[in-house]
């Protein structure tokens, strides 16, 4: 555990003091325009214009990193009026516009609110609101309680509140989703709750990616079940490599851990860029082709050799709402702290 | 108004004025006063309220007062922004322009308000009137951009606690809804706790809200109060009607009294009226519940007074099912007054069949008898009870002429035969002969049209004819098998049981046994076998062991059943003959329908046994003895429940299909004495009583005693 924290602390290097946001006032602009409604409603285009959890706590990630107060407050308003009605003050997980009420299950996605509660996080250290930081520390409290379970005895994250609690056919286990685990996310929500150890719960995640590794496949399932040391995919879940899982090398590289995890990934991309894995065979399915997924492919390249990430994909292309999302995301991480990647010279 | 000023009061506000009211959930004073001069003091806050209309969890997290909650803005050298002031002067927002003047004063003591607002030589700051058009518009998210807009461009701008507090109330109005929507009843009542400012009157929806929160969350009196809440508070009469009907949607009707009681001038006379018509008919519903009084004397005093026909109906079956068919014929009566229909001459036939009447049931009948299956049925009831009145009625050529036709049109071999008797009994026997002939082609296993053959046959002295039926039915029919034999009426009965205490201590167990031992163990030995669609999964050893249907194949399980009717198991055995219903075979279909109704009989399930028997095809014999044991069953469990008229009327039935026993004799002579009509139980009594019956004798000792003391009054 020691080394973990070590490892985590030591190479955190999320948001680092930047003269200018790392995301340009042009591309922030460009994807207000294309997947934010004046409402606040961060919407996935590629999914019948819904919205949902993880929309919005990715557009509120992305307001505090481009530093646009006037967006950030339009996306937390919608967040909170139309999706954070849950009991518990988590927030519903789907939005859908032409349903009647809009939120028709109200589970929850835990990736979302835990994006909800970091870009709340971000908020609150850059604009010095408290009000933003006790909200986050509530969400955090309440996930920190409900919403971890024992996997294979190591301490995981629930995907939401009602489903994934495994049943005869998983032995009981739990179904996770390995991208849940936002890492850079983990040592933040640890130091906001002295009693649960959310530095555990990332050792998990990167010993879910070890036992990843020595399957076929070498990486996981987007959905999978840790049992007796192992890890398979999850029952009546595609046994698939998919778009839930590319963004599991994405925040590897923004929570800056070792490359070596990012090893398996890189090794399952081609020049081609980056494909949906069938996990029985390690076969490639169908790639996985926008240009906001093959900057991701190029940076795990740049981390591992150093070459710059192409030209082409160093400006946003808003071709969909997730993968202009990963893309900026990414371009944030490249920006910051590696910009040998754009061909900027040394690190600063 | 006087109640909501103490509350007021009592959590330290006191107005001047008011014409909008706040429930007291912790209240934002300023919302409740629209106009009138600034308070000249402010009283210290009491204690907290102890007595609230709506209480919530969330007395002690009061809001701050709005004045001094929030540090104010930075006082400049230049004086106030008198923008936001400006703005709601030409709003003509009177409320929001007095809390402006109030807090520039306590901000710049020296400063003096415009004496004319509205003059335009102010010029107001566009941003903030821009921010203000948002929040007007009920655009949050653009308001705080907007907010967040202009404190990037002025750092040192401050927005007002006003526009704050407006722009959360109205977020938190909108998550109240959405959680409203979404069914997430405690954050409805944790939104609306921490935002007691959203109920007002004029929000009267989100109070609605809250309400069904309470109600969902199992808090009914909290529920209720906040509706009382309104109906104290609130004057808007389409509002206030339509809470009293949400209240209705979801309290019982004892939570709605003291809501009802609120009532202004009698706004809430149609709900009344139509919450005492559910209560009428939800008693007319399986295991409804009886209603008040007062609510059946409101719909018969409205019915009556508007001559609403529904309303006769629906007041007639209620009288109707309380056994009270004279006030059902009143309410039918009148329903047919004022809406001469099948509808309303069903009932009135119903109601005067009960009363005895079936003459005035058939005539009330007759012209609507082919509008419908229902009503044809009736009418046919009625025809037939009136072709049976003792003493038999001199019945008039039409009306004998339309019972005839309908007869023939319909087929019913009931009324033929009664047509038959009503002949007979008119010394008419060659025709009564034809009618029994025709009832039987209708319904060959027809007892009394074999016996009334039998009657008639005799009577014209075809002794040849007398004899035949008595071959063909003598096995059926006692009394058919005995006709002529005179010794046979003083015989003491041999199959009878022991004579019983009461009638009322038939069993189901006894009815079942004679049913079940009179075919079905040969039927499981001869079709048995050669039943079964599949293979897998025979019986095997007995049925000791406990097998699901459906590990057995149709035939397996037909063999299970009737192994598990042995052993007197048949709700078991119902599942199993369920399953043995899957057969391909049709002798298994009809052998498993039979046996499934017979294990109903057995458990006292007569309807549930009547549509086991509809499953499959039976043998009219079979037929005949699942009819013979379902309506003794329905008679005795009448009998037993105090519905003497329904015992009588299944006695009736079951007489078309075997023999009345002397058991079931002495039932029905109770059932004549329970309804008062002691001449009839009396010559029942008698009758077996000679038999030796010692039922009867006990009856007829209190048939007499009543008959007695009826002609000394």
């Amino acid at each position: 555990m020691k080394r973990l924290a070590t490892l985590l602390l030591g190479g955190l290097m999320t948001v680092p003091a930047f003269a200018a946001p790392a995301i340009t006032p042009e591309e922030w602009q460009s994807y207000l325009d294309a997947y934010v409604s004046p409402e606040g409603r961060v919407i996935d285009t590629g999914n019948g214009n819904i919205s949902h959890s993880e929309s919005q706590g990715y557009g509120l990630v992305l307001a505090a990193l481009a530093e646009d107060r006037p967006s950030f407050d339009r996306i937390l308003n919608f967040t909170k009026t139309e999706l954070m009605i849950r009991d518990d003050g988590l927030a519903a997980w789907r939005w859908e516009p032409d349903a009647d009420p809009h939120v028709t299950d109200t589970n929850n996605a835990t990736d979302g609110d835990m994006l909800i509660a970091y870009g709340l996080l971000l908020a609150s250290d850059l604009w010095g609101e408290t009000a933003f930081f006790t909200e986050a520390a509530a969400m955090v409290g309440t996930m920190g309680r409900n919403l971890l379970v024992p996997a294979d005895g190591l301490p995981a994250i629930l995907p939401g509140t009602e489903g994934f609690a495994g049943n005869d056919a998983t032995a009981g286990q739990p179904i996770l989703n390995p991208s849940y685990w936002i890492f850079e996310t983990l040592p933040r929500f640890d130091s906001l709750d002295p009693v649960i150890d959310w530095n555990a719960v990332a050792e998990t995640g990167l010993e879910l990616l070890r036992r990843a590794s020595t399957t076929p496949a070498g990486i996981p399932g987007d959905w999978v079940v840790m049992a007796g040391g192992a890890i398979g995919p999850a029952p009546d879940f595609p046994a698939e490599f998919g778009y839930n899982g590319i963004r599991i090398p994405l925040y590897l590289m923004r929570a800056g851990l070792d490359p070596a995890f990012l090893e398996p990934f890189r090794a399952k991309a081609s020049s081609a860029g980056l494909f949906k894995i069938d996990l029985a065979t390690g076969n490639a399915i169908e790639p996985i082709e926008e240009p906001g997924y093959r900057l991701i492919q190029a940076a795990m390249e740049c981390v591992a050799t150093g070459q710059p990430v192409p030209e082409e994909l160093r400006t946003l292309q808003t071709t969909s709402y997730y993968a202009a999302t990963l893309q900026l995301l990414m371009l944030d991480n490249l920006r910051r702290q590696r910009p040998n990647c754009l061909g900027l010279g040394a690190q600063s | 108004m006087k109640r909501l000023a103490l509350t007021l009061c009592l959590i330290g506000i006191s107005l001047p004025a008011m014409a909008q009211s706040v429930a007291p959930f912790g209240v934002d004073p300023m919302t409740v006063s629209e106009t009138g001069p600034a308070p000249s003091t402010v009283p210290a806050p009491p204690p907290f309220a102890t007595e609230m209309p709506v209480q919530t969890e969330i007395g002690t997290t009061l809001p701050d007062p709005i004045l001094t909650a929030q540090a104010p803005a930075q006082p400049s050298a230049s004086g106030p922004d008198e923008t936001a002031l400006r703005y709601f002067a030409q709003q003509g927002d009177t409320v929001r322009l007095q809390r402006e003047i109030e807090r520039l004063r306590a901000l710049y003591p020296n400063w003096q308000p415009p004496a004319d607002p509205l003059t335009t030589d102010f010029v107001p700051d566009q941003s903030i009137v821009r921010i203000w058009d948002l929040v007007t518009a009920g655009d949050y998210a653009g308001a705080r951009a907007a907010i967040a807009e202009k404190k990037a461009a002025d750092p040192s701008f401050v927005p007002t606690a006003d526009l704050t507090e407006t722009i959360a109330r109205g977020e938190a109005g909108t998550r109240l809804r959405a959680a409203s929507d979404a069914g997430q009843y405690d954050e409805v009542i944790s939104i609306a706790a921490n935002a007691p400012q959203l109920l007002t009157c004029a929000s009267v929806d989100n109070l609605w809200r809250l309400a069904e929160a309470f109600i969902k969350t199992d808090a009914t009196q909290r529920g209720t109060d906040a509706y009382s809440y309104i109906l104290t508070n609130c004057t808007d009469a389409p509002e206030r009607f339509a809470t009293m009907q949400k209240a209705t949607d979801l309290l019982d009707r004892a939570a709605l009294t003291p809501l009802l009681a609120l009532e202004k001038d009698g706004e809430f006379t149609t709900l009344r009226l139509d919450l005492a018509r559910r209560a009428v008919a939800a008693a007319l519903e399986e295991d409804g519940a009886t209603p008040a009084s007062d609510d059946v004397d409101l719909l018969a005093k409205s019915a009556m007074a508007d001559k609403n026909a529904e309303d006769l109906r629906l007041l007639g079956y209620f009288e109707l099912d309380r056994n009270r068919p004279s006030e059902a014929r009143r309410f039918f009566e009148a329903a047919n007054a004022t809406d001469p229909s099948a509808a309303s001459a069903q009932g009135l036939g119903v109601a005067l069949v009960q009363l005895n009447d079936p003459a005035a049931a058939e005539a009330a009948l007759a012209e609507y008898r082919d509008d419908n299956e229902d009503i044809a049925k009736v009418y046919r009831d009625a025809a037939a009870a009136t072709l049976a009145r003792e003493p038999r009625l001199a019945i008039s050529e039409t009306i004998l002429g339309r019972i005839v036709e309908t007869t023939i049109a319909t087929r019913d071999a009931g009324l033929a035969q009664e047509l038959g008797w009503y002949a007979y009994a008119f010394n008419q026997p060659q025709t009564a002969l034809e009618w029994f002939q025709t009832a039987l082609g209708w319904q060959a296993d027809l007892e009394p049209a074999a016996y009334g053959l039998m009657v008639s046959a005799n009577a014209l002295g075809d002794a040849a004819r007398v004899e035949e039926i008595r071959r063909t039915w003598g096995g059926r029919s006692v009394r058919i098998a005995q006709f002529g034999n005179l010794t046979s009426l003083t015989a003491p009965p041999s199959v009878v049981p022991l004579p019983k205490p009461r009638p009322a201590h038939l069993t189901q167990v006894q009815t079942v046994r004679v049913a079940q031992q009179e075919a079905p163990r040969q039927v499981k030995q001869a079709e048995a076998p050669s039943g079964g669609g599949g293979g897998g999964g025979g019986s095997g050893g007995g049925c000791q062991t406990f097998r699901p249907p459906n590990s057995l194949s149709p035939g397996g399980a037909l063999t299970h059943a009737w192994c598990l009717m042995d052993l007197n198991r048949p709700a078991q055995a119902v599942d199993h003959f369920g399953r043995a219903l899957d057969s391909a075979n049709q002798a298994t279909r009809s052998d498993a329908a039979y046996g499934r109704a017979l294990a109903f009989v057995r458990l006292g399930l007569p309807d549930e046994a009547a549509v086991a028997a509809a499953a499959a095809p039976l043998s009219d014999k079979r037929v005949v003895e699942l009819q013979t044991a379902i309506l003794t069953l329905k008679a005795t469990s009448a009998y037993n429940i105090g519905k003497y008229q329904l015992a009588l009327a299944m006695l009736d039935a079951r007489a078309q299909y075997a023999a009345e026993r002397n058991d079931l004799l002495t039932l029905r002579a109770w059932s004549y004495y329970h309804l008062r009509r002691f001449r009839e139980a009396e010559r029942i009594f008698a009758a077996v009583a000679a038999t030796g019956y010692g039922d009867a004798v006990s009856g007829l000792d209190a048939a007499r005693a009543s008959l007695r003391s009826a002609q000394s009054q």
